[in-house]
C-alpha cells in the first residue's frame, strides 16, 4: 500500500487505442426512458417526432394539422392525432470517489477508477450521450461541465487527469451535490470503495431522485483479503482512526465476514432501488470489467 | 525465610518483563484506506475494551505472578508444621476404663483419639504408623500404613472397655512392631492408671502423651458376701475409697436382683479409704450387687458385684508326708472339713478326685492323673499338667504376680522369704501366677471341670505360712480350686478376664447375653466355652444347650480408679516425662510455589494463544 505515482496526464495512456476503438461501439444502456436535453438516439419520454409509432390522442384545436390520421377519420368521423416516440439524448453523470481512500492498491483504485470513469464516459460520448462528471471528496466537490461528442473525449480526459485524491469520503454530500448540479435525471455511474458509513443514504438518495445509477464498487486487493500479520495498529488514511488488532485467524474471519456482511448490503441496498451494483477489485482488467461485466449487467451494451 | 536476600532478584526480573512487555506493546502502525469494516470486525473484541485492557495486562499480571511465586521460592520460605518427618511411628492407644472418665473437653479416650488423629494428620508422604489398642489385651488394629484414611478409620473404631490397662503388653507389641525400623518412635497415649512398667531396651523412641487433667472419683475397691460358719447372716464387706481431692457424698446401696437390702448415705473426706461392713440375712445365695450413687467422672467402677454362697461345707483331703502349718491354716478355715492322709494309691487317688472338693499334695506327687476336680501341688511334680519340676532356684525372691486373680487377691508375696524352690514349668494351658525373676513359681490351670494349683516350694522352706496372707492365701485357693465343679455356681470376674466353661457335649454353640442386652454367639470347642468379651461392667449370662452360667464383672482395680494425672510413665528406672504431639519442622514451600508458578505460567500461555 505505497503512495501511487502521479496520475498520468496523457490521454494515450489513460485508455489505449485499442481499447478505445473497441469501446466505439459499445453504448450505455438505461433501464429508464427519461427526458432528456435535445435530440438524441434515445427514446425519450416526450412524445416526438421519431418514425417509432407511439399512441394516439384526440385532436384538439391547434395542434399540427400534418399528424392527424386521416384514415381513422375516414373510417370513424373523428379526428386523431398520432403521436410518435421522441429520441433524445441521455444524460450520463458520472460521480469519481477522489478521496484519500482511494489512494490504495496495486494499481491504486484511483487510478483505476480514473480509467473505468474514461471508459465510461467515452462509450457515452461515442453514443451522442451528455457526459458530466462530478469528483468529490471531503470539502471540495468538483464538477465539469456537459461534454458531448466525440470531439470532448481529449477535453474529457484532461480533466480527469488532473483529479488528485485527497479528502475524506463524504458519499451523502456528493450525491446530495450531484442531484442538485444535474441538469436532468439521467444514469450515475458511482465509481467508489463506498467505505464511509453513510454510504446507505447516499444510494437512498439517488434513488429517490428517479434517476437510474450503477454503483461500481472497487476493493484493493489488500482490502479484500488482507495478508498483514502481527500486531498492528491500522491507521485510517482519512481520519486518522486507529484501531489495534492482533493479526490471527479469528480476526481475520471475522474481518471477511464482515466484508461479505458488507459487500451484500451494498448490493441489496441496490437492487431495492433497481440500481446495477458491480464489485470490482483492483487487479481486474478495467476493460474486462468495461465490457464483459457491466455487459452481462446489462448497463453497456 | 531461609535466603530473604534472594527477593531482592525481583525488583531486576521484574523490570526485564515490564521492558519487555512495554517493548513488545509497539505495534506496527499500517495505514489502511478505511477502518469502516475494521471498526466492526473488531467490534465485538472491543466492545468489553476494558476487559480487553484487563486481559492484556492480565498476561503481564500472570507473568510478574509466576516471577515472584519463582523468586519467593528461591528465598526459600517454610512454615512450621507439625510433621513426623520420616519415621515409622506407632501410636498406643490406651482403652481401659480409666480412659472413659470424663474429663476437661470429653472422655479422656476422645481425647486420645483426637490427638491420635493429630498424628495421623502430621504424617508425611513417607511417612507410616501403625496402631495399637491395648486394654485388658494389647492388640494391632492396624499394623504399619501410609493410608491416613484408614488410621482415623482405624482410630474412630476403637471402643472404650472397663478393662484395666495392660501397658506393658501394649508397649511390648508396640516396640516389637516398630522393631529394628530406623527412626521409629512410639506415641503413648494413656492417662498413665496402670502398675508402673517394666524397663524395655529398644532404639525406638518412646513419646508419652498424658491425657486427664483432674481426679474426681469415687471407687468399690472391694466388695465380698461371706457367711462365717454358723453365722445366720452374710456379712458383706465393702471398701471405698475417694479418689478426689474434695469431699464427696455418696449413696452405697446393696441389691440381690432387683431387691433392695440396704442403703447409706457416705460422705468420704479427701483420699478417704472407708470400709462397711454389713450384716444381711439372705434368704437365698446369688449375686449382690453394690451401687454407688455419687457424681465422679468414671461410672465403671460404681458398681461391684459379690456371690453370697450357700453354707456347704468344702471337704479337703491334704495328703502330706506332714505339715503342720499347712494343716492348721486349712483347718481353721471356715466351712472347711479337712481329711487327712499320707500316702494314697492310684485307685484311692481316682476315688478322692470325685470324693473330695480339693485334694492338697505336699511333697506327694499325685498317683494318677485326675479326669476333673480340684488339686493343689506344693512342691510336687505334676501328671505332666499342670507342671513339671524344673531347675532348683536358691533364695528366690517373688519378683511379680498377678494381685488380679482371684487366688492371689489380698495376699503380698513381696516380702516372702524362700530357702529354695523349684522352678516350675507350666504346660499349655496354665497361666503362671507369680514369677521369682522370669521363672514361674505359682502356676493355675483351669479347665473342663478341673482346676490345678501349683507352688514351686516347700511352704516349710519359706515364712510364708507366719505371715499374715497365708490364709487369705489357702482360702483363696481352697475357693478358687472347689469352684471346679461349680460351674454353674455365678462367679464375679475382672474385666477382661478369659472365661472357660465347660459346655456340655451336645451343644456346638453358647448364646451369651452381654450387659447392655446385646447378645453373642461363641462356639464351643473340644468340650469348652471361652468366652473373653467381657470387657465391660455388668452381669453376664450364658446358655449352652440346658445349662446355664451366670457371672458378673466389675472393675475393682485400684489403678484404674485412681484418676490423677501422671507427670511421667515409669520404664523400669526409666522416666519417660509426658510430652507433646509430633514436633513442629520446618516445612519448605518453595515446591508449591514452583508448581504454582507452573500454573500460572500455563495459564499465561493459554490466554495468549486464546487471542488469536
Amino acid at each position: 500500500m505505497s503512495r501511487p505515482a502521479a496520475s498520468r496526464s496523457t490521454r494515450s495512456y489513460l485508455l489505449s487505442p485499442q481499447f478505445l476503438r473497441r469501446l466505439e461501439q459499445a453504448a450505455i444502456a438505461s433501464r429508464r426512458i427519461m427526458v432528456g436535453r435535445t435530440k438524441g438516439e434515445r427514446r425519450s419520454a416526450r412524445k416526438g417526432t421519431s418514425v417509432e409509432f407511439a399512441d394516439f390522442r384526440s385532436y384538439t384545436p391547434g395542434d399540427d394539422l400534418r399528424y392527424l390520421d386521416w384514415n381513422a377519420y375516414a373510417r370513424l368521423q373523428r379526428l386523431f392525432l398520432k403521436l410518435f416516440m421522441e429520441e433524445e439524448d441521455l444524460h450520463v453523470y458520472l460521480l469519481l470517489d477522489t478521496s484519500r481512500s482511494m489512494d490504495f492498491g496495486s494499481p491504486t483504485k484511483f487510478a483505476w477508477s480514473v480509467q473505468a470513469a474514461a471508459a465510461l464516459a467515452y462509450i457515452a460520448l461515442c453514443s451522442g450521450d451528455r457526459v458530466v462528471l462530478f469528483a468529490h471528496a471531503e470539502g471540495e466537490g468538483r464538477n465539469s461541465r456537459i461534454y458531448r461528442g466525440q470531439g470532448c473525449a481529449p477535453e474529457l480526459f484532461e480533466w480527469l487527469a488532473r483529479l488528485r485524491p485527497e479528502g475524506g469520503t463524504v458519499l451523502s454530500g456528493a450525491s446530495k451535490w450531484l442531484l442538485n448540479t444535474a441538469p436532468a435525471p439521467g444514469i450515475t455511474f458511482v465509481v467508489s470503495d463506498l467505505l464511509s458509513p453513510d454510504w446507505e443514504a447516499a444510494i437512498s438518495r439517488l434513488g429517490a431522485a428517479g434517476g437510474d445509477c450503477c454503483a461500481l464498487q472497487v476493493f484493493s486487493r489488500e482490502e479484500f483479503q488482507p495478508t498483514a500479520q502481527g500486531d498492528l495498529r491500522l491507521v485510517d488514511s482519512e481520519t486518522g482512526q486507529a484501531r489495534e488488532v492482533t493479526m490471527g485467524a479469528s480476526v481475520l474471519r471475522r474481518y471477511l465476514r464482515e466484508r461479505d456482511e458488507f459487500l451484500t448490503a451494498v448490493r441489496k441496498t441496490c437492487h431495492r432501488y433497481g440500481f446495477s451494483h458491480l464489485f470490482v477489485v483492483t487487479d481486474e482488467s478495467v476493460e474486462d470489467v468495461i465490457l464483459k461485466s457491466l455487459r452481462r449487467l446489462q448497463v453497456v451494451r | 525465610m531461609l535466603a530473604p536476600l534472594a527477593l531482592l532478584a525481583l525488583l531486576p526480573l521484574a523490570g526485564i518483563i515490564i521492558l519487555l512487555y512495554l517493548l513488545r506493546l509497539r505495534r506496527r502502525e499500517v495505514i489502511i484506506p478505511s477502518v469502516f469494516l475494521w471498526r466492526r470486525a473488531v467490534q465485538d473484541v472491543q466492545a468489553n475494551a476494558p476487559f480487553q485492557k484487563l486481559r492484556r495486562n492480565l498476561l503481564l499480571l500472570l507473568q510478574l505472578a509466576a516471577l515472584t511465586a519463582l523468586v519467593a521460592g528461591l528465598a526459600a520460605p517454610y512454615v512450621m508444621a507439625r510433621r513426623l518427618a520420616g519415621r515409622s511411628t506407632v501410636i498406643v492407644l490406651d482403652a481401659s476404663a480409666s480412659m472413659q472418665a470424663k474429663d476437661e473437653g470429653g472422655t479422656r479416650l476422645e481425647q486420645a483419639k483426637q490427638r491420635a488423629a493429630e498424628i495421623v494428620k502430621a504424617m508425611g508422604r513417607r511417612d507410616e504408623a501403625a496402631l495399637v489398642v491395648t486394654a485388658a489385651r494389647a492388640s494391632v488394629a492396624l499394623p504399619f500404613s501410609g493410608d491416613r484414611r484408614r488410621l482415623l478409620a482405624a482410630l474412630k473404631a476403637a471402643q472404650p472397655t472397663d478393662c484395666p490397662t495392660n501397658m506393658r503388653d501394649g508397649l511390648l507389641l508396640a516396640l516389637s512392631l516398630a522393631g529394628k525400623r530406623p527412626k521409629a518412635r512410639v506415641y503413648v497415649l494413656t492417662d498413665g492408671a496402670f502398675p508402673p512398667l517394666p524397663s524395655v531396651a529398644s532404639p525406638a523412641e518412646i513419646r508419652f502423651l498424658r491425657l486427664g487433667r483432674r481426679n474426681d472419683n469415687v471407687a468399690i475397691l472391694a466388695f465380698e458376701a461371706a457367711r462365717p460358719p454358723g453365722a445366720k447372716e452374710h456379712q458383706v464387706f465393702l471398701r471405698l475409697k475417694n479418689y478426689a481431692p474434695q469431699a464427696k457424698q455418696c449413696v452405697v446401696s446393696l441389691y440381690q436382683g432387683e431387691d433392695l437390702l440396704d442403703a447409706e448415705q457416705v460422705e468420704l473426706r479427701p483420699g478417704e479409704n472407708r470400709v462397711e461392713t454389713y450384716g444381711l440375712a439372705l434368704k437365698k445365695a446369688g449375686v449382690l450387687r453394690a451401687d454407688l450413687e455419687v457424681q465422679d467422672d468414671l461410672p465403671a467402677d460404681n458398681v461391684a458385684y459379690a456371690f453370697a454362697e450357700p453354707a456347704a461345707p468344702l471337704s479337703v483331703l491334704l495328703v502330706t508326708p506332714g505339715n503342720l502349718f499347712l494343716e492348721q491354716a486349712l483347718v481353721v478355715l471356715p466351712e472347711v472339713k479337712v481329711f487327712k492322709a499320707a500316702g494314697l494309691s492310684a485307685e484311692e487317688a481316682t476315688a478322692a478326685y470325685t470324693k473330695y472338693d480339693v485334694l492338697v499334695f505336699d511333697r506327694v506327687t499325685p498317683p494318677a492323673a485326675p479326669a476333673s476336680g480340684a488339686v493343689m501341688l506344693i512342691a510336687a511334680e505334676g501328671w505332666g499338667q499342670p507342671v513339671t519340676l524344673g531347675q532348683e532356684i536358691a533364695s528366690p525372691t517373688i519378683t511379680q504376680w498377678d494381685s488380679q486373680h482371684p487366688v492371689l487377691r489380698y495376699v503380698n508375696l513381696s516380702a516372702v522369704q524362700i530357702a529354695k524352690a523349684r522352678a516350675l514349668e507350666p504346660a499349655a494351658g496354665a497361666t503362671v501366677l507369680a514369677r521369682a525373676g522370669d521363672r514361674a513359681v505359682v502356676v493355675a490351670q483351669e479347665r473342663a471341670e478341673l482346676r490345678a494349683l501349683a507352688f514351686g516350694w516347700n511352704f516349710l522352706d519359706s515364712d510364708l505360712p507366719l505371715r499374715v496372707g497365708f490364709p487369705v492365701l489357702l482360702s483363696n485357693s481352697v475357693r478358687w480350686l472347689a469352684q471346679a465343679r461349680g460351674g454353674a455356681k455365678p462367679i464375679t470376674v475382672r474385666p477382661g478376664a478369659l472365661l472357660r466353661f465347660a459346655a456340655p457335649a451336645e451343644a456346638n454353640e453358647a448364646e451369651v447375653t452381654l450387659p447392655d442386652g446385646r447378645r453373642r454367639t461363641v462356639t464351643a470347642t473340644g468340650g469348652q466355652v471361652a468366652f473373653t468379651d467381657t470387657n465391660r461392667v455388668g452381669l453376664y449370662h450364658m446358655r449352652a444347650g440346658d445349662q446355664e452360667w451366670r457371672w458378673a464383672v466389675d472393675l475393682r482395680n485400684p489403678e484404674e480408679s485412681d484418676l490423677s494425672p501422671k507427670g511421667e510413665l515409669k520404664l523400669g528406672e526409666r522416666k519417660v516425662a509426658a510430652g507433646t504431639g509430633p514436633p513442629k519442622v520446618e516445612q519448605h514451600l518453595w515446591p508449591y510455589l514452583a508448581l504454582f508458578a507452573l500454573a500460572v505460567l500455563l495459564g499465561e500461555w493459554h490466554l495468549y494463544h486464546r487471542r488469536y
